[in-house]
């Protein structure tokens, strides 16, 4: 009950609340109509105030109306209907010049001019007859001071209608000239009149303007016939001859022409004329006038661009005394430029008594004169264009080809050249017809595919073949898309450049074959030379030791040289025609290139020092140190190149610098190498050459610069090879720069295999005793195999011939065989064949040979169990004898304290006790040889020094060098660098452990 | 909004649901004067928003239908506290025509200070009329209530086809047409 209670509580509150502010509202809107009453009430009175001003306004504005009527500048006259004046107004009077009473009551004719009485009279009368209210007239009044006074009268016949005439006012608000009443009973007239003096002035004026338009019409007229005549280059002269009738007779003169020069302008000949009627042509008479007779003439055109005259006699002289017996009495020339040329010019020439030119003339003359330039000039233009095209088309017709033109239709729209002989089979009435109606299917085919390559590629070329007269031919087509609707398709007979082609490359191939052959056969040859060069060079050294006549020795040493010579010579030949003939065969392998470098570097020390050069070597520090790299070849490389260098220059310095990029590839780099010398340098018309076979520069005198000529051409063949190229600047007198460049060399991780800490363990390995058996037809080359092979414990078969071996293998049964490849008779191949196949032998055979073809290599490599390659290394050879035989390693070399396999220091006391003294002497007289030499590696100078070791060793009874001794010239006969190498160095290493045991000892 | 609305409002709620349901969303509604609303005042219009769907919260009838009736009771009271403006009126299109043109200009001459929607008439025949609402209080529900109280009392039958024109429901399109 309660909350109901408190419900209704509530609801009456807020009832109370809303009444309350309903009151509230109330009261501010009663206030707010209150606010508006006394608005309202403001309004009002404001409304009396606007209504006064309106009202004042307003009269104020008649006010104006009234004087603006009286200011009103028409003249107003009222008459009756017989014309008596009955009112005007104030502008009336003064126009005229009466007072009023002057004026009213008077007849309205009375005013009017004289001439004009009869004429307004009677326009007057017919309004009235023809019942015109309205009407209007033009005539002149006379003023009281007798002037003239035109005026424009508005006359009205009024009628008592008038004023509700609606029609009337009507028209009267627009211009009108007449309108008729309807049946109206008209009283009186009132005409209203506006002075019209001025404008009748400006009408004068007008019609003045009026005539001249005419006349500017009349020239442009004339003008534009003029143009459109020469629009045209057909029948020109006709044209031209119309055109200067047309002029002269609109401008009225007696003659019209026109002049042309010759082409030097020296000339000028009259080539067009007109002549009214009476006067005689002149034409014929005025050709070939030179300018120098008239040199006013040509000079007043040229400078001031006319000759104008009302009256010849003011005219220079020379123009006067051509133009005055001609009759002329005044002119106007105007000339002719063709391209900024001066090329003639146009006159117009009056006989009869002085005439006035106007100026619009004159001016209409220039632009007949401009226009007649022009068409003269497309005329030249078009004759120099036919003339052009003429020799175009003689062109094309001398052109052998044959020219179609093909539509979208593939049909043939016109052609050149005789088509029979490219299309034998093409059917007449060939033009505007399906390509299959007029061609074997087979070529029309080919035709339509080629027609819509070259429609979607702009051009297309293709080749077909067909007999024509019993004979295959070739053509060539060549298409090419001219617009959207067209191709020009060009054949050409192909059948005898097709032939020369194939003959060329038959011709090529014969001439690349006898190349080959050629090579092939220097091959054969150089490497038949080399066998016995072996001989010859090896019995020379062997004598040289044993002749004690120094002049025998004399000899000797020349014939060795000679034969080095030779052999190089041979050599370099040998590479070449390996090269050539494609079997050079380079083998990538890492390798060290500082090894080489310094190698390098120690071979040519000696002929640095001798010519006193500076030998300068630059290698980017962080050049990788292992690098793929042919050795051999690379080795030959550079010392060619550094040789070269050496060879050919004085004095100055030789530089050797090593560079090298990253490429993409992190496991590549190029390699740069530079070989940059102070030499005498080479022109620049002969660097080009120095890299062909025999040719060395132009004028090096050979006595001077040794050599075969062959050095640079290998080198550069060598680097074409290894995928290098080689590049030379030269500057005479200055020096060479020879850069080679490698690309993408791989990079070796990997240690060398030429590592030479390996090379004096050769001595350690110790073969167990064996049978060796050497096949070969030169005796020389078995005592050298012998040589090397230096173990007591070998015993040794020879065999002089494959027949012989065999023989002897029926009995002996060697460990290996060492097989010549070369002999008379029984060849190695045959013999190692019947040794492996019949005789079932498993004894290794090891190819023993200078050949080194490469297509032979793979047959001794199938068939023989190894090889050697003459002239044979060492190490090879030990190699090959640890792969086939028994052996075990003995300690270390470098075990200083053990005895050595070949050097016994131990047991020999004496060399330990002897030392101060020999290792003294030795000192003193040898040691500075021996560094020479290390570098040098000239044979018989270590040979020389190998000499004088052993007598002063032997003096001193010192076994150790005694030994050394015999051993360094052993290796000399080895023909074997690195063993040469070895040995000499082994020397400083005996110095240095005599002198320190002896030390020891001490 | 005019405190009329209100009233009318709160008087269908009094009538519909008795006092105690006006007491209700009042005191829910915690409104600033209370719920003491009178016809001649002007009061936020988010009020009446609060009011309605608390309504529709103690009702359980959609805040749409809601608006719609108290939009047809509306029209009635409307119809009988201004008989002049429905002098020489004598059927609902010409009415609902003649709202835009003359009754919300009357509203207007007597509270300057009132937002009104707009409802114009973008086309009409004898048996269709398209009629598009436009406020920014998007009351068309109220709109169509009131549509719906002038078809009655003009007697007239139709069939009332309301299409959004924006999502908000700020502009919406009637579609009126006569049943036969």
């Amino acid at each position: 009950m309660s909350k109901e209670i408190e419900l209704l509580k509530r609801k009456f509150e807020r009832e109370r609340n809303a009444r309350k502010e309903a009151e509230q509202l109330l009261e501010i809107k009663s206030l707010e109509l209150y606010q508006s009453n006394l608005q309202l009430q403001k309004a009002n009175e404001n409304k009396e105030v606007i209504i006064q001003q309106r009202t004042d306004e307003l009269r104020a504005s008649e006010t104006h109306y009234q004087s603006l009527v009286e200011s009103i500048s028409d003249l107003i006259c009222k008459t009756t209907l017989d014309g008596k004046i009955t009112f005007v107004n104030k502008v009336t009077t003064q126009t005229l010049g009466y007072s009023i009473d002057e004026i009213i009551g008077r007849h309205i004719f009375d005013f009017i001019a004289p001439e004009y009485k009869q004429m307004a009279h009677n326009f007057i009368a017919d309004q009235l007859k023809y019942q015109n209210c309205i009407s209007y007239i033009e005539f002149p009044l006379l003023t009281k001071q007798g002037d003239e006074k035109w005026l424009g009268n508005n006359i009205q016949f009024i009628d008592s209608k008038c004023l509700n005439c609606e029609k009337k006012y009507k028209k009267l608000a627009g211009k009108i000239k007449t309108i008729k009443g309807e049946n109206c009973n008209f009283t009186e007239v009132v005409i209203v009149a506006r002075d019209i003096s001025r404008q009748k002035e400006s009408e004068e004026i007008n019609l003045r303007q009026s005539i001249q338009l005419e006349k500017f019409y009349n020239q442009q007229v004339i003008i534009s016939e003029v143009a459109l005549e020469l629009n045209t280059l057909n029948s020109f002269p006709e044209r031209v001859n119309l055109i200067l009738k047309k002029i002269g007779k609109h401008i009225n003169v007696s003659r019209v022409y026109i002049f042309e020069n010759s082409k030097d302008n020296m000339e000028t000949s009259n080539t067009f004329e007109w002549c009214n009627k009476g006067i005689h042509q002149q034409i014929k008479d005025l050709q070939n006038i030179p300018y120098v007779l008239i040199p006013s003439w040509k000079d007043k055109l040229i400078n001031d661009r006319i000759i104008y005259s009302e009256n010849i006699n003011e005219l220079p002289d020379d123009i006067k005394d051509i133009l005055q017996p001609q009759g002329i009495h005044s002119i106007i020339v105007l000339p002719l430029f063709i391209t900024n040329q001066f090329y003639g010019f146009i006159g117009f020439d009056e006989n009869s008594a002085d005439r006035k030119w106007d100026k619009s003339e004159i001016e209409l003359l220039r632009t007949i004169s401009n226009i007649v330039s022009n068409a003269f000039e497309r005329r030249r233009i078009e004759k120099n264009l036919k003339l052009s095209e003429q020799e175009n088309s003689a062109i094309i017709d001398s052109i052998p080809d044959y020219i179609f033109i093909i539509d979208n239709n593939n049909w043939i729209t016109s052609h050149k050249g005789g088509t029979i002989e490219v299309f034998p089979f093409l059917k007449k009435n060939y033009e505007n017809t399906d390509l299959y109606k007029i061609l074997p299917e087979d070529i029309a085919q080919k035709l339509e595919i080629a027609l819509n390559e070259c429609r979607s590629n702009g051009h297309f070329q293709f080749e077909y073949e067909c007999v024509r007269e019993h004979l295959p031919s070739s053509f060539e087509v060549r298409m090419i898309r001219m617009n959207k609707y067209e191709i020009i398709s060009i054949v050409r007979d192909v059948t005898s450049i097709k032939e020369n082609e194939e003959q060329l490359k038959l011709a090529k191939e014969i001439a690349e074959n006898a190349n080959r052959t050629k090579s092939e056969f220097l091959a054969n040859v150089s490497h038949e030379i080399r066998t016995p060069m072996n001989a010859i060079l090896g019995f020379s050294e062997i004598l040289l030791d044993k002749v004690e006549d120094k002049i025998y020795q004399g000899y000797l040493k020349t014939i060795l040289t000679s034969g080095r010579t030779l052999l190089s010579l041979i050599n370099d030949i040998l590479d070449l025609s390996k090269i050539e003939a494609g079997k050079l065969e380079v083998e990538f392998e890492p390798i060290n290139y500082i090894d080489i470098i310094k190698d390098i570097e120690q071979v040519f020390a000696p002929k640095i020092q001798k010519k006193q050069l500076s030998f300068e070597i630059i290698t980017a520090p962080n050049l990788p140190a292992y690098i793929f790299m042919d050795e051999v070849r690379f080795y030959q490389i550079l010392f060619n190149l550094v040789g070269n260098a050496i060879k050919f220059t004085k004095k100055g310095y030789i530089k050797l610098e090593t560079n090298f990029e990253l490429t993409s590839d992190p496991d590549k780099i190029n390699l740069i190498i530079e070989i940059e010398d102070t030499g005498i340098g080479i022109p620049k018309d002969q660097v080009g050459l120095i890299f062909e076979a025999f040719t060395q520069q132009s004028g090096q005198s050979n006595r001077q610069f040794e050599g075969t000529g062959l050095g640079l051409t290998i080198t550069k063949k060598l680097i074409q090879k290894m995928n290098g190229t080689i590049n030379a600047t030269s500057q005479v007198g200055k020096g060479s720069i020879f850069r080679v460049d490698f690309k993408d060399i791989q990079l070796a991780e990997i240690k060398s295999n030429n590592d030479k800490s390996n090379d004096l363990n050769d001595r350690q390995i110790i073969f167990e005793p064996a049978t060796i058996m050497i096949v070969d037809d030169i005796d020389f080359n078995i005592k050298v195999l012998k040589t090397m092979i230096e173990y007591e414990q070998f015993t040794f078969l020879e065999a002089y011939s494959g027949e012989s071996a065999i023989e002897m293998l029926e009995t002996e049964t060697p460990d290996i065989i060492f097989m010549d490849i070369r002999m008379p008779g029984m060849s190695g191949i045959s013999a190692t064949e019947i040794i492996k196949d019949k005789m079932n032998s498993n004894t290794p055979v090891i190819a023993f040979t200078a050949s080194a073809m490469q297509n032979q290599l793979d047959l001794i490599k199938n068939l023989f169990d190894g090889f050697l390659r003459k002239p044979i290394t060492k190490k090879t050879l030990t190699q090959t004898l640890q792969d086939h035989l028994k052996y075990s390693i003995g300690k270390p070399l470098e075990n200083e304290n053990e005895k050595d396999h070949k050097y016994d220091f131990k047991e020999d006391e004496n060399c330990i006790n002897v030392a101060p003294i020999v290792l003294e002497k030795i000192r003193k007289e040898l040691l500075q040889e021996w560094e020479n030499i290390s570098g040098n590696l000239v044979i018989f100078e270590i040979e020389d020094f190998a000499n004088k070791l052993e007598k002063i060793s032997t003096e001193y009874d010192c076994k150790v060098f005694i030994d050394y001794s015999q051993n360094l010239r052993e290796s000399l006969n080895s023909f074997d660098v690195e063993l040469i190498e070895t040995s000499l160095f082994e020397f400083k290493y005996i110095f240095d452990a005599i002198e320190k045991k002896h030390k020891k000892q001490i | 909004m005019k405190g009329i609305i209100f009233k009318v409002l709160l008087e269908m709620v009094e009538d519909k649901f008795g006092y105690e349901m006006v007491d209700t969303i009042i005191e829910e509604s915690k409104l600033p004067n209370d719920g003491a609303y009178t016809t001649v005042g002007t009061y936020p219009h988010t009020e009446i928003v609060t009011l309605v769907s608390n309504l529709s919260k103690h009702s359980n009838i959609e805040v749409a239908k809601l608006l719609e009736v108290f939009g047809e009771h509306a029209f009635s009271i409307f119809a009988e506290a201004y008989k002049q403006m429905f002098e020489g009126q004598n059927n609902a299109f010409k009415f609902l025509s003649s709202v835009e043109g003359t009754i919300h200009v009357e509203v207007l001459k007597l509270y300057p200070e009132a937002q009104l929607p707009t409802l114009v008439t973008s086309s009409m025949n004898n048996n269709k009329m398209v009629l598009i609402y436009k406020s920014t209080r998007a009351m068309s529900d109220f709109a169509k209530g009131l549509i719906v109280g002038c078809l009655k009392h003009f007697n007239e039958e139709a069939s009332i086809e309301d299409l959004p024109l924006k999502e908000d429901q700020t502009e919406v399109q009637f579609t009126l047409t006569i049943k036969k």
